[in-house]
């Protein structure tokens, strides 16, 4: 664990700010721009793991193992909603034949 | 806490008791009577003296029991709604009940906890059953949109929530609220991470409760999904979704208000002019009650502007009449849907003649939304305002009641509607139907607006 988190604490702490940001939005503009419904779940992903990623740096360099305990539920509850929302997918393709978001149009104001 | 494990329980209990042939056709009671027993149950966690479980996981104090007992006795009401919903022949009914009590269970964890683990479990738990709840009519193309709309921004708000989670950990090293609050007090110079964290959680708590600009989902949702599955979102979820906001704010970040007391103030602003304005244009009911949840959202936000003083109270009161009064209406849209009506405002034409009771009790239900006294809307609209003025939120206060009178012409809209004579020729309106819920909420709407103090001193 030590040596674990000397390893971490090699980057400084801002390549690790700098860089979840990054990742974070990459994957909110994905959400925005992409209109394939899978794309938007990888994106969404993305944005998931850029949370644990900052999650584990902020632990490392405070030497707390909370924060490494969050991204555990972090990662069940990802798995669970992936789970959900490919459900939501499959059955959209059955009656649709399509994962396109703009295809999906039937309610408006 | 019992409550919270019993009525995780429960929902094992509806999906074991939906799998045999023979029990199926009693799920709806199963349910019922394990929530009404729960809600008796959670009477005796007033007052106790140990409060915190789970090494100060969850803090079940006054505030989270008094909300408890309000989201279970709701949620109890929306079962009942929900008796000729579901054919009990169909393999599979059990599990909207146990899907619904983990929606339950989820939305007891966010108003009883004390780490912010707890606040996204409870958040995570409560949407991701109702991703599937807004899919369950699993043929209709609406519902299937309805349900991919919700997971994909309710997962981009989810993301937002957690980012901000993890910049408030990195600034303050807990996700305790207790130890939060201790270093928002503490320090006088928060770092940029921090007010980022702040920025980013508020964001996604925003998304949950569909305060504009982050609105645009809810009434596109609402109108997809089935109608259970709606009233259940427009009451159990949003008075959850409020408790934890108000939980979050006034334990962790009173102390750095100044900061974001201004775009809090905006958000309400906002929320109030686009939910009502866009009410007016509404044609379609479950449309328009969205808009007025939207519209209604913008006041509870007011109580969080407030924070202070009365505020707990003031929101407490407000989701009562709020809960009582949008179940109400949804009582009388489901009566609609069940004589095979379109959802337009216009096939209530006439149902003062056909159905005179239904009218009147669905009149009392729009009295209060409007907030006419002596119902208990206008109580809790005064509650709000009072204490927003109290602690010197004049302006936004006066914007919040100057579009609650637009919200009063598009309600006067509606019961003009329901005493009008019925188009020629067309039999279109809910003839000797009565609805016991229906009874129930008007009731609830008259007596708290009778008795307005029994309810408020709970909190004070």
């Amino acid at each position: 664990m030590n040596e674990i988190t000397s390893t971490i604490q090699v980057v400084p702490l801002e390549y690790y700010i700098f860089l979840s940001v990054t990742l974070f939005s990459i994957g909110v503009l994905g959400m925005l721009i992409r209109r394939n419904a899978i794309i938007a779940f990888m994106s969404i992903e993305l944005m998931l793991n850029a949370v644990n990623l900052l999650m584990v740096a902020f632990s490392a360099f405070r030497g707390d193992a909370k924060g490494q305990v969050f991204v555990f539920f972090i990662m069940v509850v990802a798995a669970a909603e992936v789970a959900i929302g490919l459900a939501i997918l499959t059955m959209i393709h059955h009656n649709r034949g399509s994962v396109d978001i703009n295809a999906l149009n039937k309610l408006k104001w | 806490m019992n409550v919270l494990i019993l009525i995780s329980c429960l929902g094992l209990l509806s999906l074991f008791v939906g799998l045999s042939d023979s029990l199926r056709r009693y799920s709806l009671q199963v349910i019922v009577a394990g929530v009404l027993a729960l809600f008796v149950l959670n009477f005796f966690n007033w007052n106790q003296e140990n409060t915190r479980y789970y090494h100060d996981m969850v803090n079940f104090d006054h505030y989270a029991v008094a909300f408890t007992g309000v989201i279970l006795f709701v949620a109890a009401l929306v079962f009942m709604l929900s008796k000729d919903q579901f054919n009990f022949d169909e393999k599979g009914t059990g599990d909207y009940y146990g899907i619904m009590a983990f929606t339950v269970a989820g939305a007891i964890m966010m108003v009883s906890y004390s780490n912010l683990a707890m606040l996204f479990i409870g958040i995570e738990a409560l949407s991701v059953s109702l991703y599937t709840l807004a899919g369950s009519k699993k043929t209709s193309h609406e519902s299937n949109e309805a349900a991919l709309k919700y997971f994909i921004l309710g997962a981009f708000a989810t993301g937002f929530l957690l980012f901000g989670i993890t910049m408030i950990y990195g600034a303050t090293g807990s996700f305790n609220l207790a130890e939060i609050a201790a270093y928002v007090n503490g320090s006088k110079d928060l770092p940029y991470l921090f007010y980022a964290g702040l920025l980013m959680l508020m964001v996604g708590l925003l998304f949950k409760v569909s305060a504009a600009p982050f609105h645009f989902w809810a009434p596109d949702v609402y109108e997809g999904s089935p109608n259970i599955v709606t009233s259940f979102m427009a009451t159990v979820v949003k008075i959850a979704a409020f408790a934890a906001f108000y939980r979050l704010f006034s334990t962790c970040f009173g102390g750095a208000s100044e900061q974001w007391e201004m775009i809090l103030s905006a958000v309400v602003v906002l929320t109030l002019v686009i939910g009502n304005f866009s009410a007016l244009a509404q044609s379609n009911l479950k449309r328009l009650l969205a808009y007025s949840g939207i519209a209604n959202a913008g006041f509870m936000l007011l109580a969080i502007v407030a924070l202070k003083g009365d505020a707990a109270s003031a929101l407490f009161y407000y989701s009562i009449a709020y809960a009582a009064a949008s179940l109400g209406a949804f009582a009388v849209l489901i009566l609609l849907s069940e004589e095979g009506q379109t959802l337009s405002i216009d096939s209530l034409r006439g149902l003062g003649k056909k159905n005179p009771v239904v009218a009147v009790l669905f009149c009392i239900v729009l009295l209060s939304m409007a907030g006419i006294p002596p119902t208990a809307g206008f109580f809790a609209k005064y509650f709000i305002i009072s204490t927003a003025i109290a602690n010197g939120h004049l302006a936004v206060s006066l914007i919040a009641i100057l579009t609650s009178l637009v919200g009063i012409y598009y309600y006067f809209k509606i019961i003009a509607t329901l005493f009008s004579a019925p188009v020629e020729g067309s039999e279109n309106t809910i003839a000797e139907k009565k609805s016991y819920i229906l009874i129930l909420c008007a009731v609830i709407i008259i007596a708290a607006g009778i008795l307005p103090e029994l309810i408020i001193s709970l909190l004070r």
